[in-house]
């Protein structure tokens, strides 16, 4: 079976997951085409699980549009290249398309030359965005369409136009989501519930983040040994740092010593910064900017509680992977993080913009050892249990099977 | 007296408009370098408008560029040329280089002024060559986040330098707040060299509404300001869902426009905390839709961040809102807790949501407050003391005496 996974840009640093899925895609059998606009050559270097790529898996970058003059000259050869490689299909993209676009066919076919020539079974879009303009292909390339709702997708994007995700609801042939919380919201941004769906959570690689051996002192907090807290996500305004701030100017204020990491960076940086200042807590709380995994490890083992207070999160890796490192979690409960943590098992689920209730909770784990020596046990355990990577990949694989065998039934019984 | 501005964009924005049509019918000339020049708004009137172009896209056309301006420099001035091609290339490093230098440096060949004056500190540190070269007093202005806030961005350590650079030079740096002195002391400013002119708003446009404008029972929140992260508005929408859950009828209205991201990340809280039916995000409005906005609302709701003044806020004190707002840069010093309005901590949602409250339940409050606020800003923030106030400030710096001192003190640094 062939499967096409529709992406903006490939590799991007801070989709590890996706790597992930693709890599172990690849090597369970299942021939992994990934329809990209970009490749980041850079990026790819970071990834250890690409230096050598499988053989089954293929990177196909999409024809240039820019400038105009040479994507011009381009259609030509384009169309040359699809029809020697897929001549029925283009064909049938042709003559379908005409009914879409008319005159603009001819440039469609240009934007989609890659999806044609790698002749897919499936076609994945793996965020909400990438589809929504594009969910004629189901019909065009005559294959099943499946799309991923990530989080940002149905939180934010395009939030001005109710209809933006109208032919997606209508024509996706399974709709995939990271978790219930996600799924009621594209529920309530107009997807029928009846809808074929399933909920895969994210995996991670557990032979990499391993649990840590940890003394675990009665009391943390104290001056001569502070509470180690960790954040671990971009600098954005969806990560609500500027509420884990105030968390952790909070517990200075009770008098609990802290000292917060904060990995990651991006645009959102001043006003982080900013915040630290404002709450005076610049000699406690260290910016370490974007740090490779074996960095992101080593916080890991240094932390002793990690806070994740995002306002928005599909699912959040960094959370998995603080569990498995045995690291117990205080969460907000934004999107697919109360499926993450198990609240008071690997470690605490709070409303999200509460900063007090983040805070108590990082109290009470500075304030019981116990507790963190509980907490540090289940967590491996439950990342083991549910999102092992490759029960992630056999989920995926049944539900291309899945698609394709209903796709394949209806134009049977037609 | 001619005064230089520089750094402003064309058409500039309205406050230092106001200012150069104030300066215009006291006699005096007014040249302005501006660094983004709306296509299709090249005419000036009376303003000198001294274009200085963009350092971007392909190198043959920064070329074509390059040479255009150094031949009109030669040909202005033959003499200043040659001064400002050494300024450029002692400047020249790795974060801008020999090229972008001379592109920002070249327009301002021959160009003569008693008074040179930066509208932002950004502009000052961008044009740092010109202190010396235009060989006339220089005024910097602080006008909040670019002092309050990106000096403390750690992924721009160098603007702390060049900041302090600029003050050094200066012969008189303007702030807009008290608070905002404090702040550039700490960036290396000498407490001698500022000078505190608040904003100001122009009373006779921002008036009140008459007294049976409004009758309803809903409590109209208004906000006027660009969707940015340093606005805050995830708090003030914070505090909103507080009141709507303690039973209060309100309606919110939020006006700007800003990023995308920004955007979304308003649109997104609104839409989380379930605030969609009483929360509207009007984007950007002309100032006489904004003034009518103001004059249908019942409170004004700053929730900022960082401030240096806002002038929406006095805008919205001139049309006799009481204004709830965070207690952050140079707010204090525009609003009496208590008296105008009511100050919460920043980031204090808690707090913020009390002082709305405090406002809902009672009409004559609001009333007394808001004629306070409309009697502050005609006393303080009135457009006609301001204006005396900048003429005053740049007719004390071009006057021959005061500038034979600035020189003096210029040689004995170089002396030094």
């Amino acid at each position: 079976m062939k499967v096409a996974l529709v992406l903006a840009g490939f590799p991007e640093p801070s989709e590890t997951f996706i790597v992930n899925k693709v890599v172990g895609l690849a090597q369970s059998g299942l021939r992994v085409d990934v329809i990209c606009r970009r490749l980041n050559r850079q990026a790819w270097r970071r990834f250890p699980q690409l230096l050598k790529p499988p053989r089954r898996l293929k990177v196909r970058v999409c024809w240039p549009v820019r400038p105009h003059g040479i994507a011009l000259l381009l259609v030509l050869p384009a169309l040359l290249r699809v029809l020697a490689l897929n001549p029925l299909g283009t064909w049938r993209y042709l003559t379908r398309g005409w009914r879409y676009f008319g005159v603009e066919t001819p440039r469609r076919l240009y934007l989609d030359a890659e999806l044609l020539a790698a002749r897919p079974d499936v076609v994945h879009f793996e965020f909400g965005t990438l589809a929504a303009e594009r969910m004629y292909l189901r019909d065009l390339l005559a294959c099943p369409v499946v799309v991923s709702f990530r989080g940002f997708d149905l939180n934010f994007a395009e939030l001005e136009r109710p209809g933006y995700y109208k032919a997606v609801w209508a024509a996706a042939d399974a709709i995939h989501c990271l978790g219930h919380d996600l799924w009621v919201r594209a529920c309530s941004r107009g997807c029928p519930p009846t809808k074929l769906k399933v909920l895969i959570p994210p995996a991670i690689d557990i032979s990499f983040f391993q649990p840590v051996e940890r003394t675990q002192p009665a009391r943390l907090g104290a001056a001569d040994r502070p509470l180690r807290v960790l954040s671990v996500g971009r600098l954005e305004w969806k990560k609500g740092y500027e509420f884990a701030l105030e968390a952790i100017a909070l517990l200075r204020y009770w008098g609990i010593a802290v000292e917060f990491h904060i990995v990651g960076g991006g645009d959102h940086l001043e006003a982080v910064a900013f915040c630290r200042r404002q709450f005076g807590l610049e000699d406690c709380v260290s910016l370490l900017g974007a740090l490779p995994a074996e960095g992101v490890l080593r916080e890991m083992h240094w932390a002793d509680v990690f806070l994740h207070a995002a306002v928005s999160e599909g699912f959040c890796n960094a959370v998995i992977e603080a569990q498995a490192t045995g690291l117990p979690v205080v969460t907000s409960d934004a999107d697919g993080l109360a499926e993450n943590v198990e609240d008071g098992v690997t470690g605490f689920v709070t409303p999200r913009r509460d900063p007090r209730a983040m805070a108590e909770r990082l109290a009470w784990l500075a304030e019981d050892g116990r507790l963190r020596a509980a907490m540090a046990e289940n967590g491996p355990a439950r990342v083991r249990q549910r999102f092992r990577l490759d029960s992630q990949i056999a989920a995926f694989v049944r539900l291309y099977r899945q698609t394709c065998f209903i796709a394949f039934s209806r134009v049977f019984a037609n | 007296m001619k005064i230089l501005i520089i750094g402003v964009r064309w058409p500039p924005e309205t406050f230092i408009r106001r200012r150069i049509d104030a300066l215009l019918e006291a006699g005096v000339r007014v040249a302005v370098a501006a660094s983004a020049v709306a296509p299709g708004n090249a005419a000036s009137g009376p303003v000198e408008l001294i274009r200085v172009p963009a350092w971007s896209g392909g190198w043959l056309g920064r070329l074509f560029t390059l040479g255009r301006l150094l031949c009109a420099a030669f040909l202005r001035s033959p003499g200043g040329t040659p001064r400002i091609l050494a300024a450029a290339w002692s400047h020249a490093g790795d974060r801008t280089g020999l090229g972008q230098w001379l592109t920002r440096l070249l327009p301002f060949a021959g160009v003569r002024a008693d008074v040179a004056h930066f509208e932002w500190n950004f502009a000052a540190v961008d044009f740092l060559p010109l202190f010396d070269l235009l060989r006339c007093p220089v005024v910097v202005s602080c006008r909040g986040s670019q002092i309050q806030v990106a000096p403390h961005n750690p992924a721009r350590r160098e603007l702390v330098d060049g900041i302090r650079r600029t003050f050094e030079r200066a012969a008189a740096v303007h702030a807009v707040s008290e608070r905002i002195v404090q702040e550039a002391e700490a960036l290396g400013l000498d407490r001698t060299k500022a000078v505190v002119i608040r904003p100001a708003v122009d009373p006779q446009f921002f008036i009140p509404a008459g007294q049976s404008a409004r009758r309803s029972a809903q409590l109209r929140i208004i906000s006027v300001g660009s969707l940015n992260w340093v606005k805050g508005y995830e708090y003030a929408l914070v505090a909103i869902r507080r009141l709507k859950d303690r039973g209060l009828d309100l309606f919110y209205d939020i006006v700007g426009d800003g990023v995308k991201t920004e955007r979304q990340r308003v649109l997104f809280t609104i839409h989380d905390l379930g605030l969609e039916s009483i929360v509207r995000l009007r984007g950007a409005l002309g100032p006489e839709e904004v003034r009518d906005e103001l004059r249908r609302s019942d409170v004004f709701l700053l929730p900022s961040l960082s401030e240096g003044i806002s002038n929406a806020a006095l805008e919205a004190m001139s049309c006799g809102l009481p204004v709830a707002a965070s207690d952050c840069g140079g707010m204090g010093e525009a609003v009496t807790h208590g008296v105008e309005g009511y100050l919460a901590a920043p980031r204090d949602t808690e707090a913020l949501a009390a002082c709305l409250e405090a406002l809902a339940f009672d009409p004559e409050r609001r009333r007394i407050m808001g004629r306070a606020a409309r009697e502050r800003v005609l006393r303080d923030f009135a457009l006609p003391a301001q204006t005396e106030a900048f003429l005053a400030l740049y007719r004390s710096l071009a006057q021959p005496a005061t500038r034979a001192l600035a020189g003096a003190a210029q040689l004995q640094e170089e002396a030094l």
